[in-house]
C-alpha cells in the first residue's frame, strides 16, 4: 500500500483549514474540471474513466467521485485520456461530492 | 497516416473496452451508443490498431463501417496501383495533344470576303511547316506578318491560337475601282433587246424609262451634261439599265423509231464442213432482210473435225413505231435547254440572272416532234458602244 491516501487526507485537511489554498488543486490538476458551454456542450477534464455511457446518462470517474451528466441524445466527442466533450441536450450535471465521498458504482 | 475510420464494436461492457483503449493511447473523435452493447466510434488508424489488438485479445468482434480521409485515399490508391501511372500517362498525352495545332481555320472578313480563297494561305502555312499536328507556334503574330508579307493579295492577316485551333483571319485587298476618264465622252447603249425594268444614271442623261422596249444598240444613257444655260459638254456616261429579255432554244426529234421485227418466214441450209471445206447438204432460200443463226454439230468425234453446220435464216422487216412519249419529251427538254443556254451565254452580257424558265411542246407534225425552251433573264444592258459592237 502506498502513502497516497494518507497524503490526500492531509491535503484535504489542510485545504479545509485553509480555504485560501483551494487554488492548489487547480494548479496541480488533480481535481476534475467541467466547463459547460450552453446546454449543448460540456468539456470534462481530468476524468479517469468512463463508468457508464448511454444516450441519456453519462457517468465519469474523476478520482474523487463520479461526475454524472443527464440529458438527451448524449454522445462523446474528442475522447482522449484525461479529457472529453459531452455533446447533446444536457439537463443536469452532478458533480462529485467534496472529499471524494461518492462511491464508485462500477 | 491520418484519416477518419468509423468502427462498430459489440461487447458486454463497452465502457471497459473504452477505458483500456484510452489507457493504451487511443483517441476517439466521436463515440455514440447504438444500443446497450454496441458502440459506434470514430477514430484514427492508430486507434483502430489499438482496438483491433484489444478485440483479438478479448475476442470482441468489431467491424469497420466506413473509411475516410487520407487513409481511404491511400487504400484506394493501393487497390488501384496502376492509377497513378494511368493518370501520369493521361497528363502527358493531354500535354502533347494540347501543345499542337490540330485545326487551322481560315476566315475572310471585309468587303472582299466572298472572293477570298483559303488555298494560297494554306499553302503558305504549309511551307512554314504549320499544318495540323505540328507544334503550336510560339509567336503567332509573327506568322501573321509573314503571311501578309508573302502575299500581296491581303491588306491584313491576323493569326490567333485558340487551344488546338489556329485561327487565321484575312482581309482580301480591295481592288481599285474602275476609273473613268470623265472627259472621255461615251454613251451607254443596249447590249440586247428587251424591256426596261429599272434605269439609273450616275452620270449623263437617261434616255429610257422602266417599261420601254429597247433594241440592241439603242441609246440608253447619253454622255453629256449641261455646261451652261445653253450648252452641254460631253462626258462619260455611267449607270445601270436592267432589262428583261428572253432567250429561246429549240429541239426536234422524230416522233417514231424504226424497230426490226420478224415476219415469221424462215429457211434452213446445211453444209458438211471438214476443216475449211464445205459440202452443201440442203440449200435454203435467202430473204432481202434476214437474221442468221448458225449451229455446228460435230459428228466425227474428237480427232476427226467433221461438222454439220446448220444455218437458219429468219426474215425481218423494219417497222416504224411510236417512240416512248415520256422519254422523247425528256430528250427534247434537254436538247432545247442546251440550245437556249448556248444562246444565253453567247448573246447576253455577264452578270445576268435567270428569272423564269419554261418549255413549250408542239404536236408532232411531219413525223417530227418539236420542243421550245425559253429563259427569261434580267441583266444590265447598258454597255459602251464599242462593247455592244463586240457582243456585250
Amino acid at each position: 500500500m502506498s502513502a497516497l491516501p494518507i497524503f490526500r487526507r492531509r491535503a484535504h485537511a489542510a485545504r479545509r483549514s485553509l480555504p485560501a489554498m483551494d487554488w492548489m488543486d487547480d494548479v496541480t490538476g488533480r481535481c476534475a474540471r467541467a466547463t459547460a458551454i450552453g446546454n449543448r456542450r460540456l468539456l470534462v477534464e481530468n476524468y479517469t474513466a468512463i463508468i457508464a455511457f448511454s444516450d441519456e446518462r453519462i457517468r465519469l470517474d474523476t478520482g474523487g467521485g463520479a461526475l454524472c451528466v443527464t440529458g438527451r441524445d448524449l454522445s462523446l466527442r474528442e475522447v482522449r485520456s484525461g479529457s472529453l466533450i459531452v455533446r447533446g441536450e444536457i439537463h443536469r450535471v452532478d458533480l462529485p461530492c467534496e472529499g471524494g465521498g461518492a462511491p464508485d458504482e462500477r | 497516416m491520418s484519416g477518419k475510420i468509423r468502427l462498430r464494436v459489440t461487447c458486454l461492457t463497452p465502457e471497459r473496452l473504452l477505458r483500456r483503449a484510452l489507457d493504451a493511447g487511443a483517441v476517439f473523435t466521436s463515440i455514440r451508443r447504438a444500443d446497450a452493447r454496441t458502440l459506434v466510434l470514430d477514430t484514427d488508424p492508430e486507434g483502430e490498431r489499438i482496438l483491433r489488438g484489444l478485440g483479438e485479445r478479448y475476442s470482441i468482434p468489431f467491424s469497420v463501417v466506413r473509411r475516410g480521409g487520407v487513409s481511404a485515399v491511400a487504400g484506394f490508391v493501393k487497390r488501384r496501383a496502376t492509377l497513378p501511372a494511368g493518370i501520369l500517362t493521361a497528363v502527358v498525352l493531354c500535354a502533347l495533344f494540347l501543345g499542337r495545332v490540330w485545326q487551322i481555320d481560315i476566315t475572310f472578313t471585309g468587303e472582299g470576303a466572298a472572293r477570298g480563297d483559303p488555298k494560297p494561305l494554306r499553302r503558305m502555312l504549309d511551307e512554314m511547316q504549320i499544318r495540323p499536328g505540328s507544334p503550336r507556334p510560339k509567336d503567332v503574330g509573327l506568322i501573321g506578318k509573314q503571311l501578309e508579307a508573302a502575299s500581296g493579295d491581303y491588306s491584313f492577316v491576323g493569326v490567333r491560337a485558340q487551344g488546338v485551333r489556329l485561327l487565321v483571319e484575312a482581309i482580301p485587298e480591295t481592288p481599285a475601282p474602275q476609273i473613268y476618264d470623265v472627259d472621255a465622252a461615251r454613251d451607254l447603249v443596249s447590249a440586247c433587246d428587251g424591256i426596261v425594268v429599272s434605269a439609273e444614271a450616275r452620270s449623263g442623261e437617261l434616255c429610257v424609262s422602266p417599261g420601254d422596249t429597247v433594241r440592241k444598240g439603242q441609246l440608253l444613257i447619253r454622255g453629256e451634261e449641261k455646261a451652261s444655260a445653253e450648252g452641254t459638254r460631253p462626258i462619260a456616261a455611267l449607270g445601270e439599265v436592267i432589262v428583261r429579255t428572253w432567250r429561246c432554244g429549240e429541239a426536234a426529234l422524230p416522233a417514231t423509231k424504226g424497230e426490226v421485227r420478224f415476219t415469221g418466214r424462215s429457211a434452213v441450209s446445211s453444209v458438211l464442213r471438214v476443216f475449211c471445206f464445205e459440202i452443201p447438204i440442203v440449200r435454203g432460200a435467202s430473204f432481202e432482210s434476214q437474221r442468221e443463226e448458225t449451229r455446228a454439230l460435230a459428228i466425227g468425234g474428237l480427232f476427226l473435225p467433221v461438222q454439220i453446220v446448220r444455218r437458219t435464216y429468219r426474215e425481218t422487216r423494219l417497222t416504224q413505231v411510236d417512240a416512248d412519249p415520256a422519254l422523247l419529251e425528256r430528250q427534247l427538254r434537254l436538247l432545247a435547254a442546251a440550245d437556249a443556254g448556248l444562246r444565253l451565254f453567247g448573246d447576253c452580257p455577264d452578270g445576268h440572272s435567270v428569272v423564269k424558265t419554261w418549255f413549250d411542246g408542239e404536236p408532232a407534225s411531219g413525223g417530227m416532234k418539236r420542243m421550245r425552251a425559253v429563259y427569261e433573264i434580267q441583266t444590265n444592258a447598258a454597255v459602251a458602244r464599242k462593247d455592244a459592237v463586240q457582243g456585250g
